[in-house]
């Protein structure tokens, strides 16, 4: 991980805290171009992850002091937040018809020379990447589609034409194995 | 791992992988105030997910999202600059609400404002004496609160320091006397938490 990106965040998140409205600033300004990607890949329409990502702040804003730098980087955290707010967006309903075709398995396993400096630790992607390409394609579709998408079970059972017992299923059993390949 | 501590894990990647909803997402959460394993294997898996995002591009969002996110601060005319007033203003995550006076002619209580935390979870109705001496505050639903924290209650004049009005019960109504305070119709009324025995009595 890029430790001195990941303390600055911190040390931005306990100014915020405080209510300090400069440290807010630099702090969307590092972290918004990443967590605005993250928004517009789940929604896939710029004007609602532009909403969602002024929302967001907001409630960063207000809660900054809730931040617990031993549990998660702030990127992380805010990560959280928007993934949170997207997810109810999403299930507004309003968001439903605005899916494109694409094929979202290949994106878990994008490699490495893609990657982009947002703070994320290199050695736990690359176990990660290693771990989702031992599960069934069904499993890691799935949770491709829940976790890049913001898909709920019955969403992706629409998705594939598949029973929603049958998703919940892959699901369950992508976790069981990822928790034992990675050893969380 | 035995099978009650594998549950929880599934329950915290699925709340991480974001396919836990409706009341069970909210069950969760709720349980997570409360239980620091839980929020740490949540942590854990969120971590671990978010590194999906590492090949991600990021965009720049256009500048008018930020200009719009200083418009919708809370004013800082509006907020005092002392620091421990920041400090609870933030701590508080509860929604202070602005009292738009009702008439109360009957000497006893009435109803006067309810105050709604953000996350929905806690909810006061401040009940008020005719005489606007007296104030009750009862929980209508018991706010959920962590351990050695306690919830206090201010009274904030338009334009002025908060002034402490003592600990308030999460479970059972609160009588508070307002003594030397007066309940203006533009002072706001809020609830914070704080940490316990942190009772700020008068003002900060």
């Amino acid at each position: 991980m890029d430790n001195a990106l990941t303390e600055q965040q911190i040390s931005l998140m306990q100014a915020v805290a405080k209510g300090d409205r400069r440290a807010f600033e630099q702090l969307y300004r590092l972290t918004s171009p990443h967590l605005f990607a993250v928004a517009l890949r789940m929604l896939r329409q710029r004007h609602w992850a532009e909403e969602v990502l002024h929302d967001c702040f907001l409630t960063v804003w207000s809660k900054a002091d809730t931040y617990n730098a031993t549990l998660s980087s702030p990127m992380t955290w805010l990560t959280h937040i928007v993934r949170n707010r997207c997810i109810d967006w999403l299930r507004s309903g309003q968001a439903r018809n605005a899916r494109h075709e694409e094929e979202y398995v290949d994106e878990l396993l994008v490699q490495e020379h893609d990657e982009q400096n947002n703070g994320h630790d290199h050695d736990q992607a690359e176990r990660l990447r290693h771990c989702l390409a031992h599960l069934s394609s069904d499993q890691r579709q799935s949770i491709a589609l829940a976790y890049y998408q913001g898909m709920s079970h019955s969403d992706i059972a629409d998705w594939l034409k598949q029973p929603v017992g049958s998703v919940k299923s892959w699901i369950r059993r992508a976790i069981e194995h990822l928790r034992e390949c990675i050893g969380l | 791992m035995n099978d009650h501590i594998k549950r929880d894990d599934a329950l915290a990647a699925e709340y991480a992988l974001g396919t836990l909803r409706g009341q069970a997402r909210l069950r969760f959460q709720n349980r997570m105030q409360h239980e620091p394993d839980l929020a740490a294997r949540v942590a854990r898996w969120q971590t671990m997910l978010s590194t999906l995002d590492s090949h991600l591009t990021p965009v720049t969002p256009p500048e008018q999202v930020w200009k719009k996110i200083v418009l919708d601060l809370p004013s800082p005319a509006s907020v005092p600059r002392a620091r421990s007033w920041l400090g609870w203003a933030v701590a508080a995550g509860l929604a202070a609400v602005t009292l738009t006076w009702v008439s109360t002619r009957a000497p006893e209580m009435s109803p006067l404002v309810v105050l709604n935390d953000t996350q929905q979870q806690g909810q006061w109705v401040v009940n008020a004496d005719s005489r606007r001496q007296a104030l009750s505050i009862a929980p209508l639903r018991p706010t959920p609160l962590a351990a050695q924290k306690s919830l206090q209650l201010w009274l904030i004049p338009r334009g002025q320091a908060p002034v402490s009005l003592g600990l308030v019960d999460n479970r059972s109504p609160t009588r508070v006397d307002l003594k030397n305070e007066t309940l203006a119709p533009d002072a706001v009324i809020a609830i914070s938490v704080e940490p316990q025995g942190a009772d700020g009595a008068g003002s900060v």
